[in-house]
């Protein structure tokens, strides 16, 4: 008697056990984020993380994806290390057994492709520009990359009459090759490079460099460096009182304390996300970004909003093909199934083969510290 | 577990890591701030090999291993000549040196984005996929370098080194070529970091500069002393301890902006209280689990073979002494310093088994003229000759190898090593400290050990000390230690001795056994020469005397004369 | 033309940066050469010192009670170092590579807990008139007249003290021979002390100036720091003078060898000179050989 009693309880506690388990299960999209959390870009992973909670939090409202719960799990590769990047990529891919991952930066995304591919997990960069980036395995890019950029800047100093360009950059993976984009791009405009300075990412003293771009007298500056880099050659140029436009690639919100007034007048090109279109997807977007955290989304915090939002839905389509959305394989064949996205930009984005895709891009100057655009891109 | 065989495999790489560094500092005595520099050039040495000509890994990592440590050893030359107390900033300008370089030439190392797509680990057709494929090779190879460093620093080899970071200048005297040492010491270190940094490039199939900072090679050589230095078993508990502990700290809940600066301070934390309270480690350097019974020997011990210690001598290529005398010739030597001369045309012969003692008031140049003639200095002018070799300019560890050999005025023996041990680095022409030999001829090694192990017993016999022999050196008594030193001296086997004040701060009665050691060793045919200040030893067993005064020799004789001499005596004591 | 107007330009850059290295190097060297400590945690000292300045003013505290707060706190920080770290490690006999790693890892926990109190971002100092000076083809600011103004003014302070007054003559007298001044009777602990804290104030000096012009992050320290020991190993150890000199001529070789070569050198030619000056007389350019 005793011993049946035993075995019943033993039975009804595996019972339950399984259940919970099973309950426990109960479907949960874990992705992860690869951003910088610290350092010198430390701006741009706030902005970014803040996208994708905006959107998770209204995918997990609206009941997540197909019943799937979305938590994203978010690694510091402390403004663009490659050892934190792929260390958090295999955490999140062993421990959290993410199917998907948001990257950032150039160095730290290339650096854990190769791993990628072998477990295949899908890799999305919304704000990386090396033109790198193109045609690797399992990678996809929502962010204007940076031989689209640079030409479209550069173009419009060309048409206002300008002819020298000086450029100073970074010691990192995308300026370089920006840097060599623009170059190239220039001199075939038929204009001249007067000086190229590479300096040590996240230095803060440029007044050497300034000299030299002063002694050159350039009629433009061209500078990709990202995050607070660009902020310093910026105001170091102008100290030098050296009064040529100065054009670059990013603008991160924090530049304007490195800077001050000295950025009157920077021009970069980016993608073009209009806080004022009447598109209502958009207009919820900045209305609920605004009330949570009292500014306006830039393009980054957009960038990641709607990558979240492609990762919904190819969760939706994995699902209803009878798949697993935790298998990053599956995520990745069905951006085939129609490579076309809706874009929080208005309209749609489309993936090329190559995994970039179009976005509008416009030409922005800092007006008294905001950034103003001065010209579209033809469509 | 992924996860967790991929962190056991980044501890195994950290663990070797601290390993070949504790070869360097806590052996070779060498503060290398620019170890990660190493790790790194391994690692791209062999990324740049296998792509470029496609080889495997196999291929790739000895390339790696060599090109580092032979680029290691043309370093070491400059590392060794810099002071110690100027070392670590040094290592430090050199790893910055390095790591911007590796920075700023990205079009061979791809700048900060590193190069990826390095070949993974193939054995013969086996690729190996997961962490968990992997962790048995690496747990090969830390048991690989384990067993080389255990090799290494339990061998004649490692004997020296331990002798060098106690007093170089002795082990010099000993006729050893300290910098020889410590080059290669280097280059064993440097050369195992290079196989790890290969290793582990494959592991990832990525390398980049970011893991050579400076970063990286204080967290090493923090691994290395926290582990205890000198201690090897120390350093994979220092490598754990400092890899698990920051790893445990990412599971914690809490924003990740919070858990990057707390890792920091605990780390920050770590150092200071290691440093603060427990210097020496973990596990120190003389740690033993249980107390191991101390060795003794009896006198069946020391008796040895002739015939082995004649084929030794045949095989090592020791010359049978020709018959010369004198045996030791000085003619005519001087040496300044700034204005001062010191020894000035100094002239001295040294008569084959006999005793000859070398006195004068302090300061008139005694010790100058010994480490004159034992190639510790240069001479200005003149020359040496023994028998009829010319020896002027030898460099002081040759000195032993071409038979003299000389004790200290303040004894320098090695307090830290047993009795025996400071014997057995006395012996010349080691097999077991050749590297290569140690290696590929380890039975020779084995043969000379016991060898030389029965002839240190049978010295130290002779001097009465046999009973002392596991006894450690520190426990010894002034006078022990001196006796210590002479049958030291004796290991060396040199044919003429010289003693620097044997008798000093020794009681008459060790005095009275002094004088009857060196009277034997005499009529065994030692040629000796003391330096002594205590006229009755001088007046009981020198056969001559020379009188030295202001650098020069003012008279020679034997000791009755020049003591009877009234201006002697004036010059002597001064008065 | 051009090449002389840009050497010019640069030559009197680098004589700015130098005056700034100098007031560093002295601020290091005295503790160097009296005390013959590392001090490696000298950067962090640094750091504090700009990031309570920046913290007192963002709580609407006026510059200058600010700015005596934080040198204060610097100065106590250094002086508590000495005290509660490298005196004890002395007197226990410890090796030069344990002071080190024990600095070190002040520098390290230090530098986290003001990440994790102030987080990453950079903070500008603002509210000092900044002014952009011509002068033909030179080109300044009035922050760096201020700077160069202030740093020769402390610079000509500090070696006043030392020639003039007793603490001075002490403070001097333990450089050159540590157990003659005990014999005469000479603290040396107190006087240890006394040059940490010295020491500490100067480097907290230059830290607000630097700050003036350049927002302060957790990492200014270790650069600081750096520059701190080269400038003393180049000019001389044992000789505050030569760290003077030393400042002025690494500042002025870091500005003008972009003439020569690729921008992206600049950091590898400041180790360079450091690793030969150590390799060829370590003792720097006007230094003492020890004994």
């Amino acid at each position: 008697m005793k011993n049946r009693k035993f075995i019943c309880l033993i039975g009804l506690a595996f019972m339950l056990l399984t259940s919970m388990s099973y309950a426990a299960d109960s479907k949960e999209f874990k992705f992860g984020e690869i951003l910088a959390m610290t350092g010198s870009g430390s701006w741009y992973g706030m902005t970014m993380e803040r996208g994708v909670n905006i959107a998770v939090d209204e995918i997990n409202k609206d009941g997540g994806s197909d019943g799937y719960k979305f938590i994203g799990v978010v690694e510091d590769h402390k403004s663009g290390l490659t050892t934190p990047a792929q260390n958090a990529f295999r955490k999140l891919t062993s421990i959290d057994n993410v199917p998907a991952i948001l990257s950032s930066f150039s160095a730290p995304t290339l650096s854990i492709m190769a791993m990628a591919k072998q477990k295949k997990i899908i890799v999305f960069n919304g704000g990386a520009t090396s033109p790198k980036l193109i045609n690797i395995p399992y990678l996809y890019n929502t962010r204007m990359l940076g031989n689209e950029i640079a030409p479209f800047t550069l173009k419009y100093l060309w048409d206002m009459g300008y002819r020298t360009m000086a450029t100073i950059y970074a010691n990192q993976t995308a300026p370089i090759s920006l840097n060599d984009a623009a170059t190239k791009y220039w001199k075939k405009l038929g204009g001249k490079i007067v000086s190229e300075q590479m300096h040590e990412t996240g230095a803060t003293d440029f007044t050497s460099e300034a000299s030299i771009i002063k002694a050159k007298n350039p009629d433009i500056i061209f500078c990709p460096s990202t995050g607070l880099d660009v902020g310093y050659v910026i105001k170091a140029v102008r100290k030098m009182g050296v009064k040529a436009p100065i054009c670059g690639t990013e603008h991160s919100g924090d530049m304007e304390k490195v800077t001050g007034d000295a950025s009157e007048g920077y021009l970069f090109a980016s993608e073009f996300f209009d806080v004022n279109s009447d598109d209502p997807w958009t207009k919820r977007f900045v209305s609920t970004f605004k009330k949570k955290y009292d500014v306006d989304p830039d393009f980054y915090a957009a960038n990641y909003y709607e990558l979240t939002y492609i990762l919904k839905d190819l969760v939706s389509r994995v699902v209803a093909k009878g798949g697993n959305p935790l298998d990053g394989s599956q995520l990745e064949k069905a951006i085939w199934d129609d490579p076309k996205f809706k874009s929080i930009y208005g309209g749609y984005i489309k993936f090329k083969k190559d995994g970039t895709c179009e976005k509008p891009v416009v030409l922005f100057e800092i007006q008294k510290g905001t950034p103003v655009i001065v010209k579209k891109q033809e469509r | 577990m992924e996860y967790l065989s991929h962190t056991l495999n980044l501890t195994f790489i950290f663990v070797v890591l601290t390993v070949s560094l504790n070869l360097i500092l806590g052996y070779g005595g060498m503060a290398s701030m620019a170890h990660a520099a190493f790790f790194c050039i391994g690692g791209y040495v062999s990324t740049i090999v296998t792509m470029h000509f496609d080889w495997n890994f196999l291929a790739g990592v000895p390339i790696a291993v060599i090109a580092t440590a032979t680029f290691g050893g043309i370093l070491a030359a400059p590392f060794i000549r810099v002071q110690e107390e100027y070392l670590i900033l040094f290592t430090i300008a050199f790893q910055m040196v390095i790591f911007h370089l590796m920075l700023s030439l990205y079009n061979i190392t791809g700048g900060d984005s590193g190069i990826f797509g390095v070949p993974k680990p193939e054995f013969f057709g086996f690729q190996v996929e997961t962490p968990a494929h992997f962790l048995p090779f690496m747990a090969l190879f830390v048991i690989i370098v384990y067993w080389v460093c255990l090799k290494v620093t339990k061998s004649p080899f490692g004997r020296v080194l331990k002798g060098i970071r106690e007093d170089e200048r002795a082990v010099t005297s000993l006729g050893k070529n300290v910098m020889r040492f410590k080059v290669i010491i280097f280059m064993v270190g440097t050369g195992i970091a290079a196989g790890a940094g290969s290793i582990f490039a494959h592991y990832t199939q990525f390398i980049s500069p970011a893991i050579g900072s400076l970063d990286e090679s204080i967290l090493i050589i923090a691994m290395v002393v926290l582990g205890g230095t000198a201690n090897l078993w120390g350093s994979a508990v220092g490598a754990f301890l400092l890899i698990i502990i920051p790893e445990i700290l990412n599971f914690l809940p809490g924003a990740s902006g919070l858990i990057v600066p707390l890792r920091g301070f605990i780390y920050g934390a770590l150092l200071i209280l290691f440093m603060r309270f427990r210097p020496e480690g973990i596990i120190p350097e003389y740690f033993r689990l249980k107390r191991s019974k101390k060795k003794s020997f009896t006198k069946e011990d020391s008796l040895f073979d002739v015939n082995a210690e004649k084929d030794l001598r045949e095989l090592s290529g020791f010359k049978k002494d020709a018959d010369h005398d004198p045996i030791l010739e000085v003619k005519g030597i001087s040496k300044s310093f700034g204005g001062i001369k010191a020894v000035d045309n100094f002239f001295m012969s040294l008569g084959k088994s006999k005793i000859t003692a070398l006195v004068g008031p302090n300061g008139c140049g005694k010790t100058t003229a010994f480490n004159l003639v034992t190639g510790f200095l240069k001479p200005d002018n003149g020359q040496i000759y023994f028998q009829d070799k010319e020896i002027t300019n030898v460099p002081a560890h040759r000195m032993p190898h071409s038979g003299i050999a000389r004790s200290w005025q303040d004894v320098r023996v090695f307090q830290g090593m047993t009795v025996l041990d400071n014997l057995l680095l006395a012996s010349q022409n080691q097999s077991g400290e050749s590297l290569l030999k140690l290696f590929f001829m380890p039975w020779q090694v084995k043969k000379e050990e016991a060898v030389n192990l029965r002839k240190a017993l049978s010295y130290l016999e002779k001097v009465g000390l046999l009973e002392k022999a596991s006894e450690i050196a520190s426990s010894l008594s002034y006078a022990e230690q001196k006796l210590l030193a002479v049958a030291r001296l004796l290991t060396t086997e040199a044919e003429i001795l010289l003693l620097d004040e044997p008798s000093s701060g020794v009681d008459p009665n060790w005095v009275k056994q002094f004088m009857n050691i060196i009277k034997e060793l005499a009529k065994s045919g030692k040629t000796i020469c003391i330096v002594e200040h205590n006229l009755e030893v001088v007046r009981e067993i020198s056969d001559t005397v020379y009188f030295m005064a202001e650098g020069r020799k003012i008279a020679q004789g034997s000791a009755e004369e020049l003591m009877a001499d009234p201006k002697l005596a004036e010059i002597y004591f001064g008065i | 033309m051009e090449a002389v107007s840009l050497f010019l330009q640069l030559l009197v850059r680098g004589l700015i940066t130098g005056s700034l290295y100098a007031l560093l190097g002295v601020s290091w060297g005295i503790i160097y050469n009296t005390t013959r400590t590392f001090h490696f945690a000298h950067g962090f000292v640094y750091t504090l010192a700009s990031y309570l300045i920046l913290a007192l003013v963002g709580l609407s505290l006026p510059l200058i009670p600010s700015l005596l707060v934080g040198l204060t706190a610097a100065t106590m920080a250094g002086c508590a170092i000495e005290y509660f770290a490298y005196r004890p490690m002395r007197e226990q006999n410890a090796s030069q590579l344990s002071v080190f790693l024990t600095a070190m890892g002040i520098m390290i926990a230090g530098q986290s807990l003001i990440l994790l109190i102030f987080g990453p971002d950079s903070r500008p100092l603002e509210g000092f008139p900044e002014r952009v000076i011509s002068l033909g083809p030179v080109t300044f600011t009035t922050i760096d007249l201020f700077t160069v103004v202030l740093a020769w003014t402390v610079i000509a302070f500090l070696f006043h003290f030392l020639a003039r007054t007793k603490a001075g003559m002490m403070i001097r007298a333990v450089s050159s021979n540590p157990e003659k001044a005990t014999f005469i009777g000479i603290d040396s602990k107190k006087i240890y002390l006394l040059v940490f804290g010295i020491g500490s104030l100067l480097v907290g000096i230059a830290s607000f100036l630097a700050t003036l012009d350049r927002p302060a992050n957790p990492n200014i320290g270790l650069h600081a720091l750096l520059i701190s020991f080269i400038t003393v190993f180049l000019g001389g150890v044992g000789n505050l003078k030569g760290a003077v000199i030393g400042g002025l001529i690494l500042g002025v070789a870091e500005s003008l060898v972009i003439m020569v070569l690729p921008t992206e050198y600049k950091m590898i030619v400041t180790f360079f000179i450091l690793f030969l000056v150590i390799l060829i007389k370590p003792e720097g350019l006007m230094g003492k050989k020890s004994v």
